[in-house]
């Protein structure tokens, strides 16, 4: 049945699927003309890659056709798992499609590109896990109104941080958190070495992705059409 | 014989609006009509046995199975025409048919291309160029094409023309030449259901005022014409309704027998229509206006 679910999503959206892909991918590759750090393209093109995840599920609710899909013969947890694997394909697809652009650019000698090491694409691998993990939730239960509420709240906490920390003396640095598990990662992979290290990378991946679809199931199955 | 459906006791609270102990049944091989003015809970009742909603209370049914947890099982043999029909605007009819009928063991291509050309749809041209019409004849088509045991239909005819009306209760007819075959048909085009209907359940603000044969409705029911000497008749416990106009006072009663032993037997009771029946029953019963 996942298959059919899948299938039937890429029929349906499968143009957007590749539209909003490969324009994620092209932008990633276009800024790596202004990152001179490889750690930042890695994000960038996570972040870029991650967004292309939630097309079938943004364009479900764009169209409410969300209603057609669970009046068809298949289990709202079948819908859920399916939407998170073909979700997963699309993001590490365009991640993996971008660096092996980015490569094969930087091969042939088109571009300058900063030097990758398999550590990036690991990064990158493991942002585009955890934005999807963090925000399928939202999209599943709220569609695309959800997801954008949810970004825009986060701009508006940061900015009400960025005002408190500028005009009312709170000392609170953004970068603190992101610094920290940067500087916690970089201390474990020397701790544990690349192939442990990894390993426990996948595994928490794992974990917390498992949370966001037991979490993801439980809010579809809830919801009312 | 079998129930296709069965309903006891729904409940479903909305803010503003409730499903109330909404109970009925279809038996296999017949045709339901689910009748009341807009906002009665046709939509709701269809919905919970969709599980499209959850209900609060009560027992549904169908084909003997639960169709919360037996929801797959239930819907590969559910032919569903949902009143607002929304799929992805963007796409052809043809790929959403491909996309779809797969999901039915029993989807039939050949019958759903056959349907298309009967009701002569656009399968090249994308889903949101179409009208409301063509829509709901898109679903229509999707719904038959599967071989379906149970067809549910959420005022299927509003927004079609009269000639596809009639054409689709001809169609309609014909699935149910197969005994195991039932349908579930809301509207409130009443006159359709006058055609095809074995049953008819009226609902009014979340409550079923009666779920009972169509045949049965239409001999026990009877709309009086007369003058003052009806004025009383707001007293009597089978009177569902009175109107005062220019020309005399009607009546509806649900219960000509015993309204014509009262009335003597001069008395002139009509046959009501469904329509008839809706709107006195709709304004509350006893008012006049």
């Amino acid at each position: 049945m996942l298959a059919k679910i899948i299938r039937m999503d890429w029929i349906l959206s499968r143009r957007h699927i590749l539209l909003n892909s490969g324009l994620f991918c092209l932008y990633a590759l276009y800024m790596v003309y202004r990152m001179e750090s490889p750690k930042l393209f890695s994000m960038f093109a996570a972040i870029m890659a991650s967004f292309g995840s939630f097309v079938v599920l943004t364009r479900e609710d764009r169209f409410k056709a969300a209603a057609t899909t669970v009046s068809l013969p298949v289990d709202r947890r079948q819908v859920v798992f399916a939407r998170y694997f073909l979700g997963w394909g699309i993001g590490f697809g365009t991640l993996l499609l971008t660096f092996g652009l980015a490569i094969l650019l930087k091969t042939i000698g088109a571009v300058e590109f900063p030097p990758f090491t398999a550590g990036h694409f690991a990064l990158a691998v493991a942002v585009v896990g955890i934005i999807v993990a963090l925000l399928f939730p939202f999209v599943v239960r709220f569609g695309w109104t959800g997801l954008v509420l949810f970004l825009v709240s986060l701009q508006v906490l940061g900015a009400v941080f960025l005002l408190a920390a500028g005009y009312g003396g709170l000392h609170i640095s953004l970068r603190a958190f992101p610094t920290a598990i940067g500087s916690w990662s970089v201390k474990m992979q020397q701790t544990l070495g690349w192939p442990l290290f990894f390993i426990g990378l996948i595994l928490g991946l794992a974990f917390l992705s498992a949370l966001s679809v037991l979490a993801s199931v439980i809010l579809f199955r809830k919801r009312e059409f | 014989m079998e129930n296709a459906l069965q309903i006891e006791g729904l409940t479903k609270q909305y803010k503003g609006f409730s499903l109330q102990d909404v109970t009925f049944c279809i038996p296999q091989g017949t045709v339901m009509g689910l009748i009341g003015p807009n906002g009665a809970g046709k939509t709701t009742v269809i919905k919970c046995i969709m599980n499209l909603v959850r209900k609060d209370t009560g027992e549904i049914r169908v084909f003997g199975m639960d169709p919360v947890r037996h929801g797959a099982r239930i819907k590969e043999r559910i032919g569903f025409v949902y009143d607002m029909p929304c799929q992805f605007g963007d796409v052809r009819l043809g790929r959403i048919a491909s996309a779809l009928g797969p999901f039915y063991p029993e989807w039939d291509e050949k019958r759903f291309r056959d349907l298309a050309g009967k009701f002569e749809l656009p399968l090249e041209k994308v889903y949101k160029k179409l009208s409301h019409g063509t829509k709901t004849k898109f679903s229509l088509a999707l719904a038959l094409a599967h071989n379906a045991d149970l067809v549910l239909m959420d005022e299927p005819t509003s927004g079609l023309d009269p000639v596809f009306r009639r054409d689709l209760l001809g169609l309609l007819a014909e699935i149910l030449q197969d005994e195991r075959k039932s349908i579930l048909f809301s509207t409130h085009i009443t006159s359709d259901l006058e055609r095809i209907a074995d049953f008819v359940t009226l609902l009014q603000n979340g409550a079923v005022v009666f779920s009972s044969p169509k045949d049965e409705i239409l001999e026990s029911w009877g709309m009086i014409k007369g003058g003052e000497e009806l004025k009383p008749a707001s007293e009597w416990p089978e009177i569902r309704g009175i109107r005062t106009g220019a020309f005399g006072v009607e009546v509806l009663t649900s219960d000509t027998g015993k309204s014509r032993k009262r009335l003597g037997p001069k008395i002139l009771i009509e046959r009501p229509s469904f329509d008839d029946i809706v709107t006195f029953t709709h304004q509350g019963g006893k008012h006049a206006c």
